[in-house]
């Protein structure tokens, strides 16, 4: 079974998210980076996750856009455009603003979900993920190697971009930032 | 009688030729002598006159027979008539008085106008340039009296004072001017001469006709005048040169004024020497180039006057004739004025700049401060939805896994109280949302384009979820326009609209909502949700509008009172209107007024 990594900080979001998992009788194991800066480390088997056994590289990632440190549409930017990863992604954020939407898929995103409000229509969510993503979906080979940072072929991107520790962003919305990434893409 | 001599007119001998329209008299004598008259222009009256005296027309002959000797002796020596027998030969002293007679004539005629008076003042003779003058006729003219001619207007009583009174005691007057108004020709100045010639017993009345003369001496002066009062009072300094000096010959008072002399001692001075130019090299090429130029125009001329002032000065000068005379005119104006007005307006402009410069910066600093103040707000409405929603979001799922996994071990007042958590964690949730949205539609950059509204609200009618016992009805009459908006604002303002319509209906009442649309005047679309609701009690209408304003208790008609507020901000935005009718138990028509698209 391939492994998900779910990119979440709230803790109860991760609670309910594996609750709603097991209900649904997804068997898949389920990693938690709980910060921008760990699920990048943990895509590049960084220090901690440099242990693919224990790590390995996952079939799906469920990403929140608000992360302390490095927020969501970076590490996106940084799955498609530093690494060229081919990996499904899959926002899964508490409000859908048009900017982010927009972002997110022009950054490379697969799909866009709110989380839902009631335990019931997470339950269908997760239901749906199961369906499509976990079982109609194709995944690149790439995605399914054991490491697959060694095969990555070089898209030419630049890799200048700093993803190095930031400045605690506990609350300090970045969102310009996000937006004028977004407006550069455009 | 005695034959008039300056009776005796122009006459011309030559074959008659046959002449219309034109004013001639032909005479011819009488008693079958074969003499064509000659063209005669000025006509003596009197039947004592050698030639015939009467007018004729078409070549009438005269009736009266020549009636002596000497005129017959006269006719001879002009070879008119052939010289019958018994006629003496024509003698050297008769062609020399044919010869006076000629030019007697001539004079006359080349003299202005003329009338011939006998000693009654009746007109003898006329001259053609009176006739003309005058605009009288022969006819009219000739044995009239003077003062009857053209309908007496000749009637002139210094003319009669003249020749009843000065005649008869001086003989002549001359150059008497007199201005009369004539009916025919209106008012003439003339001048008025008279000599009694005593021994033809006639009167010769010279009238000079000096109206022209008069007026444009009259014009002539005014203008004068005119000119030199210009001179005299002009804001500007006037100075008059002689070329060939270059010495000043006049200055005007203002020019004098303002450097300080009088005139005396600017007069017989050149330019340099009353500081108009800087020396006599700089006068000389002045003047060369104003030779050349015939126009020179200096724009900042530094001027002292005499007790030290300085002005600036702008010097134009001309060269003109004057009657063949060359003359140089100058004219300088005093700009020290202008220059210091042009100077504080340069100043003041500088001034004015610097502020705007300044105040530029100001709204730089305070646009970016702006800037950044909406971009904490965008920042602090993204942290509430995500962060204020996420524990609500938790205990919402953490109640319903409490309902449904452990319902079983309370009782049904505990799961009232999980319910009741849930309920209102789902209004809190709601008022996030729609407080947010609010922000959303005041800082947002909202783009206005043409919106099919048709499809708008089908699809959002569509989407309606169905199934619902009290399901509400909502009917679209015809094709709905397009406007121009935003779509993503007036899809929320329908959606609201909508809501609105179909929530507030008395319990057991099935919602029914119709939307038209309607044209009002030239350009507006006004799009109509009419609804079957319990209305809108009067005293309640200035409320619904505001923000967290609500009606009904939340028990009644859930909901966060933003919804209208949302209408009306949005509306605003897309700089469209909002507006309702309703009454109590009748239903309500709100509208929004939008641009057509």
């Amino acid at each position: 079974m391939k492994t998900i990594l779910q990119v979440e900080d709230d803790p109860n979001d991760v609670f309910f998210l594996q609750k709603a998992f097991k209900k649904a009788g997804v068997q898949n194991p389920v990693q938690v980076a709980t910060d921008g800066q760990e699920a990048i480390d943990y895509l590049q088997g960084a220090d901690k996750f440099a242990d693919r056994e224990q790590f390995p590289f996952p079939c799906l990632v469920l990403l929140d856009l608000k992360l302390p440190y490095v927020m969501g549409l970076e590490v996106l930017t940084w799955i498609r455009k530093t690494s060229g990863l081919a990996v499904p992604i899959i926002m899964l954020t508490a409000s859908a603003e048009e900017a982010d939407i927009t972002a997110a898929y022009r950054l490379g995103a697969n799909a866009f979900l709110c989380k839902p409000s009631e335990a019931s229509k997470l339950q269908e969510m997760v239901k749906a993920i199961k369906d499509f993503w976990l079982t109609h979906n194709t995944c690149s080979r790439e995605a399914l190697s054991e490491s697959p940072m060694e095969g990555v072929v070089s898209l030419g991107y630049s890799t200048t971009t700093d993803f190095g520790p930031k400045p605690p962003a506990v609350n300090g919305v970045r969102r310009h930032e996000l937006a004028d990434a977004a407006e550069a893409i455009r | 009688m005695k034959p008039v001599v300056l009776g005796i007119l122009k006459q011309k001998i030559k074959p008659m030729k046959k002449k219309t329209g034109v004013r001639t008299s032909r005479k011819s004598f009488d008693a079958g002598h074969r003499i064509r008259a000659p063209e005669t222009r000025l006509v003596t009256n009197g039947g004592s006159s050698t030639l015939s005296g009467r007018r004729m027309r078409n070549g009438k002959r005269a009736r009266k027979a020549i009636p002596d000797d000497h005129a017959r002796r006269l006719a001879a020596a002009r070879g008119l008539i052939d010289t019958p027998a018994g006629f003496p030969p024509v003698t050297r002293s008769d062609r020399e008085l044919e010869h006076a007679w000629t030019y007697a004539h001539a004079i006359i005629e080349a003299a202005p106008p003329l009338l011939v008076l006998d000693r009654s003042l009746r007109v003898q003779t006329a001259n053609e340039s009176f006739c003309k003058c005058f605009r009288i006729s022969l006819r009219e003219t000739l044995n009239h009296r003077v003062y009857e001619l053209g309908n007496g207007q000749w009637n002139i009583p210094k003319l009669r004072t003249l020749l009843e009174e000065v005649l008869p005691r001086k003989s002549f007057f001359k150059d008497f001017e007199v201005t009369h108004e004539f009916e025919s020709i209106g008012s003439r100045t003339m001048l008025l001469s008279g000599r009694q010639v005593d021994n033809l017993q006639r009167i010769l009345l010279v009238i000079e006709d000096i109206t022209e003369r008069r007026e444009a001496q009259v014009g002539t002066r005014a203008s004068e005048i005119r000119y030199r009062r210009l001179f005299e009072a002009a804001r500007d300094g006037i100075l008059i040169l002689d070329p060939d000096t270059r010495k000043i010959t006049d200055a005007n008072p203002f020019m004098t004024e303002l450097l300080g002399y009088p005139r005396k001692e600017l007069v017989g001075r050149e330019l340099w020497e009353i500081g108009l130019l800087k020396d006599e090299q700089a006068s000389r090429a002045a003047f060369r180039e104003l030779q050349k130029k015939l126009f020179i125009r200096y724009e900042d001329l530094p001027l002292q006057s005499k007790t030290g002032r300085h002005h600036e000065v702008e010097f134009v000068s001309n060269l003109y004739e004057e009657d063949g005379r060359k003359v140089i005119q100058c004219n300088i104006r005093d700009i020290t004025e202008r220059k210091r007005v042009e100077q504080a307006l340069l100043t003041a402009k500088n001034e004015i700049s610097q502020h705007a410069s300044e105040l530029e910066k100001v709204v730089a600093e305070r646009t970016r401060e702006l800037r950044e103040t909406i971009g904490e707000l965008e920042g602090f409405s993204y942290s509430v939805s995500h962060d204020m929603r996420a524990p609500l979001r938790a205990m919402q799922t953490f109640a319903s896994y409490l309902v449904e996994e452990y319902g079983g071990k309370l009782d049904e007042q505990g799961i009232g109280y999980l319910e009741q958590i849930m309920r209102s964690s789902v209004r809190l949730d709601r008022l996030i949302q729609d407080v947010l949205s609010y922000t959303r539609i005041i800082h947002s950059q909202l783009p206005m384009e043409a919106v099919d509204l048709d499809r708008l609200i089908r699809d959002i009618v569509e989407s309606y979820p169905r199934g619902h016992p009290a399901e509400p009805e909502v009917q679209l009459l015809g094709t709905l326009p397009k406007v121009t908006g935003n779509e993503a604002l007036l899809a929320q303002c329908v959606s609201n609209l909508l809501s609105n319509a179909t929530k507030f209906v008395s319990p057991g009442t099935r919602p029914h909502v119709e939307i038209s649309a309607d044209a009002v005047e030239d350009q507006w679309i006004r799009i109509c949700f009419k609804d079957n609701g319990i209305g809108i009690a009067p005293e309640n209408h200035d409320r619904i509008f505001r923000l967290f304003e609500r009606i009904h208790p939340a028990t009644k008609y859930e909901g966060t009172g933003i919804g209208l507020t949302i209408v009306r901000k949005a509306t605003e935005r897309m700089g469209a209107r909002v507006g309702f009718e309703s009454e109590m138990g009748q239903g309500s028509n709100f509208w929004i007024q939008l641009k057509k698209g």
